[in-house]
């Protein structure tokens, strides 16, 4: 590189300016983005003086800091080289993402009983070890704690069942009442898993994990 | 001295009773347990366990509330140094390097110095407000908004030291935190900013789902992509208390933590959050070899831990003179407080004599207690590494969602923390880095009141935070900022020229 650096100084913009490194470019960019969005979105907000500041110009003021910033990333992006980025993993994000949506939508209609679940599954797939056996079981014995925590305990405003099943509740039956039952279950049901025995050969559930053949 | 003496067995008298022992014990246990369940942070513990003090006598219930406050601070820096994720501003330091040594199988001795250097900053806090509680008060009086101003400018140039990497990428963090922190209504005319429209956005962001969007859910979708380096944290977990090397390089540092934490918590307008980073900066700049800082240099757990267990026992000091509460744990102990009949206010200390001096004495018993409660249990959180990382995330993710959904019941905060995890993942593979950003979104709101009070006193007058003659504290302040980013600019600059005639 030495012959590159001096013919640089030597020669000024003559020689080709080369991007040594494009993630510092995007990263420079991005604050770019960033701060035009911003300053498109509070245009209409007054920025008033300085004696009496509006709302309008903190974020400006910020919008523009975020810019140089940006900028300076951008020229720095041509003057040093920057480690190689990896590829991004779509997988992780993907399943992560479902399963924290997944919880969000139905918390409030279901409840946590099926939201919780629902959601440690979801996510478990975010990696490609999952293996779905262990993961009932951990999604049915936690749910089973939080609901007992959260909701006997604590008393906590979290919705844990359905709203239209808690119309079939039996007579006399409190909401404690049905959650201890519940929870009760939920462990049953995950002793239950956990002990099925299964052969390997034809269990459909652990068909995602490459096994390591036995013989 | 004999009012220091006598003021303090007051409170011991008090505090050491039969029942109110096992009070304060049974605070710290059940603090501790929620505090640590990840995506629980000490501001939703609280929360959680206010109304179980609700039935007690006033002092009972006021020591059982300060056992809970220790025990969901501790267990708060339990969950950042195991598990990554911030519950509170102030673990974000002790996330940095807490975590790091956990990563390296040092996982107990990171939690045993939190918690030796916690005690020992809560024993020092606690003799500091007996002694100066009332004079101390009236150092309150003199900060007006431009100190404020400038205090939380000296703040974030601690942020900038926070940094591993380029001090530009931390500074366009902040820029971008204190930005976040403007989304919502506006403070004077109720606008709306940046709220694209969505309701949920008009109280702006809420901190726990930034913190924990920013750094739990990126730090998983990142973990996620290294299918070989995630069991990382080693099986062998070695020694479970920290050795006599570790207590000969913490000592200093725990020390100094004190006194920053002790010092900075006085100060009111949430002083006691800038504790850990100023103990963090401190450290590094003091360190024979700053590069193992952001690595589990124990030093950058020990400081901030102490700092912050001290500035959040003295911040009790303006906040019973002032009855202002710097933050929003503060904001809950003070409603619970009111609720059990103490005011806070100038008289508090005069009014209620016995129920002050026997919270102060039973703050120490809580530390005390945290101490015996915690480390034994060190030894089971340190197995919870042990768990594989594919079982481990999931059900980090669903105390997360739970977690988060008990602090206002809003899908929509669920949601958040998705998106937020998004960002602080495309933030991280971009080479930023989350910590600033959080730092930023925390001192921005108070910045942006204080900048905006101060220039309406001064009418435009940009030279008051600096004038020496109407703002002496501001303008020392403001300029140990600008000494501190020279020195931090210098080293760089000074490489960058090596850089260029090596090559």
């Amino acid at each position: 590189m030495p012959r590159r650096r001096i013919a640089f100084k030597a020669y000024g913009l003559r020689t080709p300016v080369r991007l040594r490194s494009p993630h510092t470019l995007l990263a420079g960019c991005v604050l770019i983005a960033i701060a035009a969005i911003t300053l498109v979105l509070v245009s209409g907000l007054n920025a008033g003086q300085l004696r009496s500041i509006g709302p309008g110009m903190m974020p400006r003021w910020l919008a523009f800091g975020l810019a140089i910033c940006g900028i300076g990333l951008v020229i720095t992006s041509f003057l040093s080289d920057e480690e190689e980025v990896g590829a991004i993993p779509f997988r992780g994000s993907i399943f992560i993402l479902g399963a924290i949506f997944a919880f969000a939508s139905t918390i409030r209609p279901f409840g946590l009983a099926v939201s919780g679940p629902l959601a440690l599954v979801v996510a478990g797939y975010a990696t490609p070890e999952a293996r779905l056996r262990e993961l009932i079981v951990l999604a049915l014995a936690l749910t089973a704690f939080c609901i007992v925590l959260f909701g006997d305990f604590l008393n906590l405003p979290i919705p844990i069942f359905p709203s239209q099943l808690l119309d079939y509740l039996p007579e006399g039956w409190s909401l404690k009442f049905a959650m201890r039952v519940h929870s009760g279950l939920l462990i049953a049901f995950a002793v239950a898993v956990a002990l099925l025995p299964l052969h390997r050969e034809a269990d459909p559930l652990l068909r995602a994990v490459p096994q390591k053949r036995k013989d | 001295m004999g009012a220091f003496v006598d003021n303090l067995s007051l409170g011991f008298a008090i505090a050491l009773s039969f029942q109110n022992l096992g009070l304060a014990f049974l605070g710290c246990l059940v603090g501790t347990l929620i505090g640590v369940l990840p995506g629980v942070g000490p501001i939703a513990t609280i929360a959680m366990l206010l109304p179980i003090t609700f039935g007690l006598p006033p002092v009972g219930a006021l020591i059982m509330l300060a056992g809970i406050y220790y025990g969901a601070q501790y267990g708060g820096s339990t969950t950042a140094i195991l598990v990554n994720i911030p519950g509170e501003a102030t673990s974000v330091v002790t996330v940095l390097d807490g975590h790091q040594m956990a990563r390296q199988g040092r996982a107990g001795i990171a939690l045993g110095i939190a918690a030796i250097g916690s005690f020992f900053a809560g024993t020092v806090s606690t003799l500091l407000i007996a002694a100066l509680g009332a004079p101390l008060a009236t150092l309150a009086l003199m900060f007006s908004s431009a100190e404020y101003f400038s205090l939380m400018v000296l703040g974030l140039v601690f942020a900038t030291v926070l940094a591993r990497g380029s001090l530009l990428r931390a500074f366009s963090m902040i820029i971008l935190g204190i930005l976040m922190s403007t989304v919502g209504q506006d403070l004077d005319t109720g606008e709306e900013r940046l709220t694209f429209g969505l309701s949920f956005l008009t109280d702006g962001i809420d901190f726990a789902v930034l913190a924990m969007g920013l750094f739990g859910i990126a730090e998983i979708i990142r973990n996620l992509e290294h299918t070989e380096r995630r069991d990382v944290v080693k099986a062998t977990i070695g020694r479970l208390l920290p050795g006599p090397e570790d207590f000969r390089q913490s000592a200093k540092p725990i020390l100094r933590g004190t006194i920053v934490g002790a010092v900075l918590g006085i100060l009111p307008g949430n002083g006691a959050v800038l504790g850990p980073f100023a103990s963090y900066t401190l450290e590094k700049k003091l360190a024979d070899d700053p590069s193992r800082f952001g690595k589990g240099a124990i030093e950058g757990v020990a400081g901030p831990e102490s700092a912050n267990n001290a500035g959040a026992q003295t911040s009790f000091i303006p906040l019973l003179t002032l009855g202002i509460p710097p933050n929003a744990v503060m904001a809950l102990m003070v409603g619970a407080m009111t609720i059990h009949g103490i005011i806070p206010g100038p008289q508090v200390i005069t009014r209620n004599p016995d129920l002050f001096w026997g919270m102060i004495a039973s703050m120490w018993i809580g530390n005390l207690m945290l101490l015996v409660i915690n480390l034994p249990l060190i030894g089971i959180w340190v197995r919870l590494l042990k768990v594989p990382y594919r079982l481990m995330f999931p059900a980090i993710l669903m105390f997360c969602c739970v977690g988060i959904y008990s602090i206002n019941s809003l899908p929509s905060d669920v949601a958040l923390i998705g998106f937020f995890g998004l960002i602080g993942y495309i933030l991280i593979r971009l080479g930023f880095e989350p910590a600033p950003l959080l730092l930023g979104f925390v001192l921005g709101k108070m910045m942006e009141e204080n900048l905006r009070r101060a220039l309406t006193i001064s009418r435009g007058d940009l030279t008051t935070f600096i004038n020496p003659w109407t703002h002496p504290i501001s303008a020392a302040l403001l300029a140990i900022a600008v000494i501190l980013l020279l020195l931090a600019l210098l080293p760089s600059v000074k490489k960058g020229r090596e850089e260029v005639f090596v090559e």
